[in-house]
């Protein structure tokens, strides 16, 4: 508990002060802890976190002691396992409810559930997170951009309380395979352009490359043998737990059998860590079975962390089929409701109606839909709500799909709409291109996983099966349709 | 908390007891006690000088009182290994030092932490901080800054935004 170096320090002030005799205790001995930084320290340390938040605002001393970087650090070591998860709550707008993954009742968080205001979560690392805005922008971006392909965390507090930002992204017009890596150091506070480089496309779709974010380099990273080339490749998840970084891509016809891939030390290939089989759990609950007009069966659900535990029978991750994510444990196979999201309160809600005017007039078809909204939503300044207009699924296959944006804003009733939309379709295959007014990076499109929204009729995959790799969508029972894009480009 | 039994090692007037060497430590106010080396080096501060070879003559304890050195002495004989037969007695022994409930216990405890930080005794210290922290874990600004008479250096304005930042904590 105590280092070395103080007992040193101690032991020569004894023999310092047992030469000086006229030495004086301290007339009050509580002014005298609080001025030694070093017992402060140690009883901060015992300190539970809401204490500790509200002595900041005791003395300047106190507030640097609590909010250095070390002290953090010393009080909240890295945690091997998880406590709890913020997950999307798609039944009610912006929110994010918290899961409780311990048995015990200790972890007490301070936000429960976790409403953003126009805001959505993109990624955490190590208690970071990042967070998109609507309203906001502060990605480097001067030019205008064609396809932003990732923004990820690159943040590790044993090493440095400074934590980076990755950027990926390519100009418009750029050629297929050209991407611009920009960092943003929170040490500078400021963006810099890392790398540019071009990838063969033989590599985007059968290989793999990690960024070293310390090298600012990209190296080659092979895949598993296990990987069918005849199958597109569905990008579910990318996260590390317990030192250990997991992958999970799904390949073949039967999206409920793939494997979990973790990457071997020293950053050599990918090996095939689990084996993964739903087909149980779409029987315990078929509501994750997706019908297909091709009558190719589906599975709705999306993956949230692979969670490592100390015995590795234990370890698990969150799949998360419409309304219940559940536990699944990878050794036995056992899976259990951990959460059940909470509709929003239905005599509060009222139904409003849009009709969305075409942004060119090449979008032939425009469906009409409902959107449900709350009426605290509909009290809120700025409703922001991502919609996926989608010209009629199956007659088009999604040649050309958009996605729209949109703000309201003013009085209840008086709603303002701006539409933004990013289109797809076969004059640009690779990816969006903005069509609205001078908007910034387009917040669902910038996510590493697919959030895939579930609920109802939830279509997930097969849009992404055939059009491409960057798509994911789904239909939710309200008539809200949802889609993001994935991180990996075709 | 009980104060101190009078420290068993100080009634002996030898150097050496058996094999065992006996230290000499001094108190602030001049009271001396003779301690089994063997007890004494679960001061970090003193394990040192041991092995420093600087703890051959009296060794001056400078900001520690004589009472305080006596519940410290007696400490290290809970603590010594061998000395209480299972955990539970000196667990129920130890939680004498948890509890803080009037000022003359805080004061002890005070000058029992000073002392294990000090003397760097770890398992005296954590005891201590985790009392202090006890003690003082529910109390408001203000509190704090009477508890352990701090002035605040914050203008009005720094402070708001402060409590502003950390609205959360002091709501409930």
């Amino acid at each position: 508990m105590l280092s070395t170096e103080r007992t040193k320090t101690n032991s020569n002030m004894i023999i310092t002060i047992s030469t000086s005799s006229n030495h004086q205790l301290s007339s009050s001995l509580a002014e005298t802890i609080a001025n030694n930084d070093d017992l402060l320290t140690e009883l901060f340390l015992c300190m539970p976190i809401k204490s500790l938040l509200i002595f900041k605002s005791v003395s300047k001393q106190w507030l640097s002691l609590i909010t250095n970087p070390c002290f953090s650090y010393r009080r909240t070591p890295i945690p091997k396992s998880i406590v709890g998860l913020f997950v999307y709550n798609h039944l009610r707008s912006q929110q994010y409810d918290f899961i409780n993954l311990t048995s015990s009742d200790l972890s007490d968080p301070p936000f429960q559930p976790l409403t953003f205001l126009n805001n959505s979560i993109l990624q955490s690392c190590h208690g970071l997170m990042l967070l998109c805005s609507d309203n906001y922008c502060q990605l480097p971006i001067n030019e205008v951009f064609n396809a932003i392909y990732g923004v990820n965390l690159a943040y590790d507090p044993s090493k440095s309380p400074h934590y980076k930002v990755i950027f990926v992204w390519s100009y418009e017009n750029s050629e297929e395979g050209d991407f611009l890596i920009e960092i943003y150091s929170s040490k500078t506070g400021s963006w810099r352009k890392s790398i540019s480089l071009h990838i063969m496309k033989l590599i985007l779709d059968l290989g793999s490359l990690y960024f070293d974010v310390d090298e600012e380099k990209v190296h080659d990273l092979p895949m598993s043998d296990t990987i069918d080339v005849h199958y597109r490749r569905r990008f579910r998840y990318f996260g590390e737990s317990r030192d250990h970084l997991h992958l999970i891509e799904i390949y073949g016809p039967c999206t409920a059998l793939f494997y979990v891939y973790e990457m071997e030390r020293h950053y050599s290939r990918w090996m095939v860590k689990y084996r993964v089989d739903l087909l149980a759990v779409a029987v315990a609950f078929p509501e994750m079975v997706r019908s297909h007009p091709l009558d190719i069966r589906k599975y709705g659900f999306l993956i949230h962390p692979v969670v490592r535990e100390e015995e590795d029978e234990d370890s698990y991750f969150l799949v998360h089929i419409p309304n219940k994510p559940m536990r699944y444990n990878f050794k036995d196979k056992s899976f259990e409701k951990v959460h059940e999201f909470a509709p929003s309160n239905a005599s509060k809600s009222l139904n409003v109606m849009i009709r969305i005017k075409p942004v060119k007039s090449e979008i032939s078809r425009i469906t009409n839909f409902n959107i449900l909204m709350t009426r605290r939503e509909m009290a809120d300044h700025i409703e922001s709500i991502i919609i996926k207009v989608i010209d009629d699924i199956f007659e088009n296959l999604l040649k050309t799909w958009w996605v729209t944006r949109i703000s309201r804003s003013g009085e209840e009733g008086n709603c303002v709409w701006r539409t933004v939309a990013w289109r797809r379709g076969q004059k640009n295959r690779r990816g969006e291109q903005r069509l609205g007014g001078k908007r910034s990076a387009p917040s669902a499109a910038v996510n590493g996983e697919e959030r895939d929204e579930i609920d109802g009729k939830w279509e997930s995959g097969f849009v992404n099966d055939d059009v491409g790799p960057k798509i994911s969508l789904g239909r939710t029972q309200s008539d809200r349709i949802w889609a993001s894009t994935g991180l990996r480009p075709k | 908390m009980s104060t101190a039994a009078t420290a068993d090692a100080s009634s002996s007037g030898d150097t050496t007891e058996g094999s065992v060497r006996l230290l000499t430590l001094q108190s602030e106010d001049g009271e001396v006690f003779e301690v089994k080396e063997t007890i004494a080096t679960q001061s970090v501060t003193i394990k040192g000088m041991v092995d420093d070879d600087c703890a051959t003559s009296t060794i001056p304890v400078c900001n520690v009182t004589g009472r305080t050195l006596a519940m410290v002495i007696e400490w290290w004989n809970k603590h010594e290994i061998g000395a209480v037969s299972n955990e539970k007695e000196l667990k129920e022994w130890e939680s004498q030092f948890d509890t803080i409930d009037d000022k003359s216990d805080r004061d002890d405890v005070y000058d029992l932490l000073m002392a294990a930080n000090y003397l760097n005794i770890p398992t005296l210290l954590d005891c201590c901080t985790s009392a202090v922290a006890e003690a003082i874990k529910g109390k408001s600004t203000d509190e704090m800054r009477e508890f352990f008479d701090i002035k605040s250096d914050f203008d009005e304005k720094e402070e708001d935004a402060l409590r502003k930042e950390n609205q959360w904590a002091f709501e409930n």
